[in-house]
Formats: C-alpha cells, structure tokens, sequence
C-alpha cells in the first residue's frame, strides 16, 4: 500500500456528510471544516489510496500538494544562542 | 528577528534564559511530570509582585506537535514583553502599538504563566530527520496497541467518556488516551490551573486556519436551559449528535464577554497586517470534547470552589509549518492579539484607574471588594456583574460614551468622603450611589442587553447603600435577596 501523504481539500455533498467522515480515522483538519453553499469542505492529510476511498464515496478531493512541499520549515531551525541574539538578548 | 524555529530544547532553553536573566520579575515553575520521553517541562511565570488579588492568565502552546510556530511565538512574546517592561517601553507590531503604562500595569498586576511547549516529545519527532514532520500527538508507546500517541487536546476531562470528535483507537490522530488526564503533559496542565487558582483566563494557541475559539465544543450554544448542561447525565447520548434538539447551557453574561473578546482579539491581530480571523464557537461543524479549553470553562461548573476560567483557543496561521518569513509575520499579528487578551482579562478598575488621580486607591477597592464585598451574596453579584462586563465597561470608556474624568471624580469623592474611618467603615454618601448610578445609565446605553439587564438590577441594589455603610448595605441586600 502507498503511504506516501498529500495535502487535500476533501468536499462532501452536504455537512452531515462531512461530519460522518469523522468516525473514519482520517489525518483531517478539524479547524479548517466550513460549510460552503450547501457542501462541507475540510483541509487534511491522506494517502492516495484513501482519496480513493472517499471519491469512490462521492466526495470530490482535491489534492493540493505534496507533504514534502509543505513541512520543509520543520527543519528550517535555528539555535538558542542564535535566537538569543537575535532577539538582543 | 529570528531565523527559524527553535527547536525542542531551544523553546526550554529561552524559558530557563528567561527566567535568569529576569528573575525579580518571573518564575521558572518545573511542573511536577516529566513528558513521556522523560523531558522536563517548564512554565514561566512574568509577575513584578505578589498578592490574592492578581488575576492570572495562562497561555499554552505546542500541544500538537506538528503545529510549529506557537511555542516560538510564544517565547518571542515572553521575551518582549519582559524587555519592554525593563526598558520602559511599548509594545508595537507592525502598525499597531501598546503604551509603556500597559505594559508596566500588565507586568505590575497580572500573573502571567506561560506554558510554551506543553508536548516536548512531540517537537522533537517532528524535527527529526527521521521522524515525521507531520506528527500531532504525544509519543506515548501505547504499550498494547499497534500505534504511538495520545491526542492530548482530546484527553481532559470534559465529557471524555462521551467520545464526541474522539476516537479510542491508538492509531487514530484523535485517540483520546486510555483515560481522562491519561497523560503526564495533560496532568502537568491540570496540575497548573490547580495550584493557581487565580488563573481567570486562559488561550491554547494551535494552528491553523486563523480562527479564535470560545466553549462549548460539543454542541451548540445556548442560554435558556440551565439544566441542559453537560454535567446533567438526563442528556447522555444527546450531546454532539446533530438533530437531537441538545444544546449546551452557557451563561449568557460569558456569551457576552467571550464575543466581545475574541473580537476585540480578532480586530487587533487584522490590525496588524490585514489577515482577518474568525470568531466562532469551539463547535465548528465538528463537535468535540476533552478539550482544554471546555475543561478549563467547565471546571467551576463541576467544583464551585474552582475559579472560573475564560478558555480559548487560537488557531493561528493558514498552515502547520509556514516558512520562516511568513511564520515571522504569525508571530507578530498574534501576540498584538495576545496583549488584547490580557488587556481585557484584566481588572477593569485598574485598566481605567491607571495613570489616573485615582490609581492610589486601587488597593484600597481591591482590599474592600475582597474582605467585605466578596464574603456577601449580593456583594458576590456584584462583583460578578463588573468582571463579566468588564470588557464592555472599558469599551464604553474607550468609546468615550462615559468620560473616564467622571469615574475618576467619582472615585476620589468616595474616598476622600471615607476619611479618616476608611471605605469598609464611612458611609457612602448618597451623591456618590446617585453618580454610580448615573454612570450604569450611560454605560448601559449601546451595551449588550446581558450588561443592560445586569445594570438594571445593581442600579436598583445600590440604593441599599445610600448614607449606609457598606457592610450595612450588603447586609441589608443579603437579607432581601433571602
């Protein structure tokens, strides 16, 4: 199975549809939920074989962007003297 | 400014700088649990004195791993205000600035705890090349289960055993532990609004999707039923489920502040650099418990001992992990928001008494609000009706719909009339109840109807105290209200 994750816009006919996804166990960013006209739409983080799922389901599913292209500042770090300095400490 | 996040022990390492090179104005406070990866854990506490009678504010962050730029955030905030504070300066974001006479009564009255990173473990798997820089919950093994981690903003003890927005499957992002408070980094935060019981106030910093939050998150609102409420089992089963007519009970005067704060939250960060957030309730169109922030709210509502605590959360940002540049900028628009926090969580007596003829006299209030006021029903009242429209007093005084000159006249009438017996022992002359009167009349003119009706109702108490003392008035309040 593909683990490799991507960043997506999972849309569902209506809100109730999107509060059921819920109980799925999906990587899905609760905070970014909103209604939209009639149709749910939520931000989240899944693997190829899981939008396939969900648009088999009647969701549509945008993928927006690989992870990589999105966590690269995880490890853009600075040090605590530099910080320090930095802050004119 | 800085040039990228700090890592794990980076956000440790200002906390314990901070409290070195600060130390007659903080408190490094070691919680009493190690993370589950045995990492100690700090707060740091930013207070110039000592006394019952401050109010504190707790903000927390890094509770979810993957969401990177709270703690920095955090600790950046920790460290200005303290250099303002010793440098006799403001505060200024982008376009937006606080007066040095803020920052001074923010430092001199307020007991600040700043939690930056509650989920150490966390951080570091994130900024691990071999971890996963998308990781959101705690890195507790899970002995017996497939996967790692407790969601830990899905582990305290608000309606927990209901399992709304939660799941009890290790492997899920939202696994809410094997119990409430499951989790040494939840207990550490328990631990904290437990030993400091002036906490009033409190915001959980997350990302994303600039958004400021306000309880309930497991259903909609509402304040009409008091006895439809989460602590009332009548209702188990109901909560969270759409369509089932269940809606939680809030008091409608916290409905009120908590409106008006976030908004006043929300303005404060769009002022800075345009990005405009969104205050809504914690339910969104998922609802949720175990949340720190409905823990927090709810705690006076299961221990009436416990003090009641305003709980936020903010979701800053518009991803986990923006670039450095444009983390910069989070940093800069939240904390003017985060000031705004703290300015309104304040008391409303010393945020419109400071730099005033009458800012002596605060002691003296403060000491009759809480050795004579407090200890009687009505006084409790009344009381109440001041901090949960404190907000909308300050505002109404910004606005300058009531000129701050009249309270100031009124306030030092008051006193000098006390003299030499002092306010808990002189009668309070009937021109000054005529004038407090007067002045509920005016802040109640475009306040909120919850101020209005509140305003109505002392408006008809402080007659009692008319050529009274105050005890004597309270007591004659306490015995109508019997």
């Amino acid at each position: 199975m593909d683990r490799e994750r991507f960043f997506v816009t999972v849309t569902a006919p209506s809100a109730d549809r999107l509060r059921k996804l819920a109980t799925k166990g999906l990587d899905l960013f609760m905070p970014t939920a909103h209604a939209r006209g009639d149709e749910g739409v939520i931000e989240g983080l899944l693997t190829l074989d899981e939008v396939g799922e969900l648009v088999k389901e009647g969701f549509r599913v945008s993928v927006d962007a690989t992870m990589e292209s999105r966590t690269g500042a995880a490890r853009e770090t600075t040090s605590l003297d530099a910080w320090l300095q930095a802050m004119g400490e | 400014m800085a040039t990228g996040y700090l890592p794990a022990d980076g956000i440790e390492g200002v906390v314990v700088h901070l409290a070195a090179s600060y130390s007659s104005l903080t408190e490094l406070i070691t919680l009493p649990e190690q993370s589950v990866e045995q990492r100690t854990i700090h707060a740091l506490k930013i207070a110039n004195g000592t006394g019952p009678s401050r109010r504190g504010i707790l903000l927390l962050g890094g509770v979810h791993a993957r969401e990177l730029v709270n703690p920095d955030l955090l600790v950046t905030f920790a460290t200005r205000l303290l250099q303002a504070y010793v440098n006799g300066t403001g505060l200024s974001f982008g376009p937006v600035s606080y007066s040095k006479a803020l920052v001074k009564l923010i430092v001199d009255t307020v007991d600040l705890f700043i939690l930056p990173l509650v989920n150490p473990d966390g951080r570091v798997f994130v900024q691990s090349p071999a971890g996963d820089p998308m990781w959101r919950k705690n890195r507790d093994p899970n002995p017996g289960q497939p996967c790692k981690g407790v969601d830990l903003n899905r582990n305290y003890d608000f309606l927990w055993s209901s399992g709304i927005g939660t799941s009890g499957s290790a492997c899920s992002d939202v696994f809410k532990g094997t119990a409430a408070f499951s989790e040494p980094e939840t207990r550490n935060v328990r631990q904290l609004l437990d030993s400091r019981p002036n906490i009033m106030c409190m915001a959980d910093v997350h990302s994303y999707a600039e958004l400021i939050l306000y309880p309930w998150g497991d259903d909609d609102n509402q304040s009409t039923d008091p006895a439809m409420n989460f602590t009332n089992p009548a209702f188990d089963g109901q909560r969270g489920v759409h369509g089932t007519g269940y809606r939680e009970y809030i008091d409608p005067g916290d409905a009120v502040w908590f409106a008006t704060v976030g908004n006043d939250v929300r303005d404060s960060i769009a002022a800075v650099r345009g990005r405009a957030y969104t205050v809504q309730q914690g339910i969104l169109l998922y609802p949720t418990s175990a949340t720190v922030h409905d823990y927090a709210y709810s705690r006076h509502l299961v221990q009436a001992a416990d003090r009641k605590v305003m709980g936020f959360t903010i979701e800053t940002g518009r991803e986990f992990q923006p670039p450095w540049v444009e983390a910069e900028q989070v940093i800069e628009e939240v904390q003017a928001g985060l000031v705004t926090l703290v300015q309104n969580a304040m008391c409303a007596a010393e945020n419109v008494l400071t730099g005033t003829t009458a800012a002596r006299h605060v002691d003296a209030i403060r000491k009759l609000r809480d050795e004579v006021v407090q200890p009687s029903r009505a006084g409790r009242a009344l009381i109440a009706l001041f901090e949960a429209h404190g907000t909308e007093i300050q505002r109404a005084i910004t606005a300058k719909r009531v000129k701050r000159a009249d309270v100031v006249r009124l306030v030092n009438k008051w006193v000098k009339s006390a003299r030499p017996n002092g306010l808990a022992t002189a009668p309070v002359p009937a021109e000054v109840v005529d004038g407090v009167t007067s002045l509920l009349t005016q802040l109640a003119d475009g306040a909120s109807p919850a101020f209005k009706r509140a305003a109505k109702r002392a408006q008809r108490d402080l007659t009692s105290f008319r050529d009274q003392t105050v005890p004597d008035g309270l007591k004659t309040l306490d015995e109508k209200h019997r």
